[in-house]
């Protein structure tokens, strides 16, 4: 599923560069975030530290639409009453194709997100021994609201799931015996795949960017994410991140 | 705006702030249920414990947020259930939880029955006489039952931490645990030093297994766990077949405590014998005067200072029995906690109090 993703992702990618008379920006951002994890095997504890998002985004611009490319790679430190818990968190794709709609004066980008986000979290001082996860390969929806207020620019996005395949750990495990390592941490990510609906899971970003003025590489954001899995077990995860991006390079591709 | 955007940033800041649950339900009773599982239910004033004063400390130690970990409290008086209580899930009450290393002491109790019934003619037996993996571990054959029951094997093993060998046995690493175990280095002469270890009892497992020529969790159910009417238990074995025997059983608190009550009434479960009044005095008799600042006996611990023989696994899975009062008090908490996490010897003070309300 992942392959025929990925090589569906890329085939769109070299197509779209190749067809348009596309602006290629590329960004980098480095994110500090303050995290929050509720875990269902965690007893009703929440877990909340700050964490370190790198990440970097194409995006392809030209009359009639948007693509944006983008990858996030993050660490978290959290603790629960002085308990140490790790959270990891990969975004090795994330592909919106947005098709441009002026309304009156603004312009809005609106079309579907795709999305596949690694969650990976260990509490070992309170489950000694086992790692928690929580998948997502998802399709969903992505709305962008871009507009100009006394010489700064700002952009506001919203995305959310709609469906997808999720992993999560079972909901019970033999509390003796466990799997730990890099090995067993990758095949648990990718194992047991289930197709879900919104009513299953969901995974939501709220983004406020601020560029302060047209001639700026430097853009500063908020981002608000929103993760939660309603079967057994659930999880919920929330993180705000204060967000620093830099616009790389611009090139016009004709 | 911005004013609307900072109003609305706001907003989700507020809005998003995930709450921790309630870790323990308030207290609303501790009358035990009747379960039709072995145990007679009786009432605290019949067996002269104060009411009043068990009632507050159960609403203490549902209320007492520094013990969040804590799950059950059940008192039981002269071989009767006088109190219990589930602190966050009622199905505890038959839900079979990990006990760690309280599974130690239930192989004690095994390892006098195997006595008993001469599976193990002594505890002077050397290991070779039981496992023939010592052919080829020679600096093992040696060690005798009594030095793995009061953990003098001199092997070099350790329980805690990821590269210890307990977490390479828990991560199912080695093919065969017997001969991982005793592929060991010997660091110490057999019987010489002690040191808490989970390989020492799992040799005593594998040496019971050896002679018996089944599982030991399968044996038990027979000479043990149905005698004393226990269901709800289950006992994992090793990949290999080999029974684990320094953690590795599933039991509620209250199949737990019946082996506590086997040990108060020296052996007997409703006057039936099930081991040798012999073996109880010699396994709880101190064997070992210092492990943690607790003397151990045969895989069975003591608190000299409240006259009380103990079972104890990780985690905080306590059944501890105090022969004066006829009083066995259990407790049980999260199982996977590590450290200071724990529901550790604090577990203690609530033993305390229900001593002093006993009359």
């Amino acid at each position: 599923m992942r392959t025929i993703l990925t090589a569906l992702s890329f085939f769109l990618l070299i197509t779209y560069i190749s067809a348009q008379d596309n602006i290629i920006i590329r960004k980098s951002f480095l994110s500090v975030n303050y995290l929050q994890v509720k875990e269902s095997a965690n007893f009703g504890l929440v877990f909340k530290g700050a964490g370190l998002d790198h990440g970097m985004a194409w995006s392809l611009d030209n009359d009639r639409s948007r693509m944006i490319y983008e990858y996030e790679l993050g660490l978290g430190i959290l603790f629960s009453r002085e308990i140490p818990a790790l959270g990891f968190h990969l975004k090795p794709v994330d592909i919106a194709y947005l098709f441009k709609l002026r309304v009156q004066n603004s312009l809005f980008h609106i079309g579907p997100d795709l999305r596949v986000e690694y969650n990976y979290n260990l509490y070992p001082d309170l489950q000694s021994g086992f790692d928690y996860w929580f998948t997502n390969l998802s399709l969903g929806i992505n709305v962008m609201y871009d507009f100009n207020h006394a010489n700064s620019a700002f952009y506001i996005k919203l995305s959310s799931s709609v469906a997808g395949f999720t992993s999560r750990q079972p909901d019970y495990r033999d509390p003796y015996f466990y799997d730990l390592g890099v090995k067993h941490a990758i095949r648990h990510l990718n194992q047991d795949l289930t197709f879900g609906l919104i009513n299953k899971f969901n995974s939501t970003n709220l983004e406020i960017r601020w560029k302060p003025n047209s001639d700026s590489r430097l853009t500063f954001g908020y981002v608000l994410k929103y993760s939660g899995y309603f079967m057994a077990p659930e999880i919920t995860m929330v993180n705000h991140s204060i967000k620093l991006i830099v616009n790389k390079k611009q090139k016009q591709n004709d | 705006m911005i004013r609307n955007v900072l109003i609305l940033l706001s907003f989700f800041l507020l809005a998003s702030c995930l709450k921790e649950e309630e870790l323990k339900k308030p207290f609303t009773s501790s009358d035990p249920a009747s379960l039709d599982d072995g145990w007679e239910v009786s009432t605290p004033a019949a067996e002269n414990i104060d009411p009043t004063g068990l009632s507050e400390i159960y609403r203490d130690f549902h209320n007492d947020d520094n013990i969040w970990q804590a799950r059950s409290l059940l008192v039981f008086r002269n071989g009767k259930l006088v109190a219990e209580s589930y602190t966050k899930d009622d199905s505890d009450i038959i839900t079979p939880r990990a006990i760690w290393s309280a599974t130690k002491q239930v192989l004690g109790l095994l390892t006098g029955i195997a006595l008993d019934n001469q599976i193990i003619k002594s505890v002077n037996d050397p290991l070779s006489d039981y496992l023939t993996e010592t052919e080829i571990y020679q600096d093992k054959k040696d060690i005798s039952i009594e030095d793995l029951l009061t953990m003098r094997s001199g092997i070099s093993y350790s329980n805690d931490g990821i590269g210890g060998q307990t977490d390479d046995i828990l991560r199912q690493l080695p093919d065969k645990i017997t001969s991982y175990i005793l592929g060991l280095p010997l660091v110490n002469s057999p019987g010489e030093i002690v040191q808490y270890k989970d390989c020492d009892p799992q040799l005593v497992s594998a040496s019971i297994q050896a002679k018996c020529g089944k599982p030991v969790s399968e044996w038990a159910k027979v000479v043990l766990f149905d005698k004393l009417e226990i269901k709800n238990l289950i006992w994992n074995n090793y990949k290999d077949g080999v029974t684990l025997g320094g953690f590795g059983i599933l039991t509620t608190p209250r199949e737990m405590a019946k082996f506590g009550q086997c040990v108060l009434d020296s052996g007997q479960w409703k006057g039936s014998t099930i081991v040798s009044r012999e073996w109880i005095r010699q396994m709880t008799g101190v064997k070992v005067g210092n492990i943690y600042g607790y003397q151990f006996g045969y895989l069975w611990w003591k608190d000299p200072g409240r006259g009380m023989t103990y079972m104890s696994g990780h985690g905080g899975q306590y059944v501890c029995i105090i022969p004066s009062r006829k009083l066995i008090v259990a407790m049980t908490a999260e199982v996977n906690t590590q450290g200071e996490f724990q529901f550790g010897k604090q577990a203690f003070d609530w033993v305390d109090r229900i001593v002093q309300i006993s009359k």
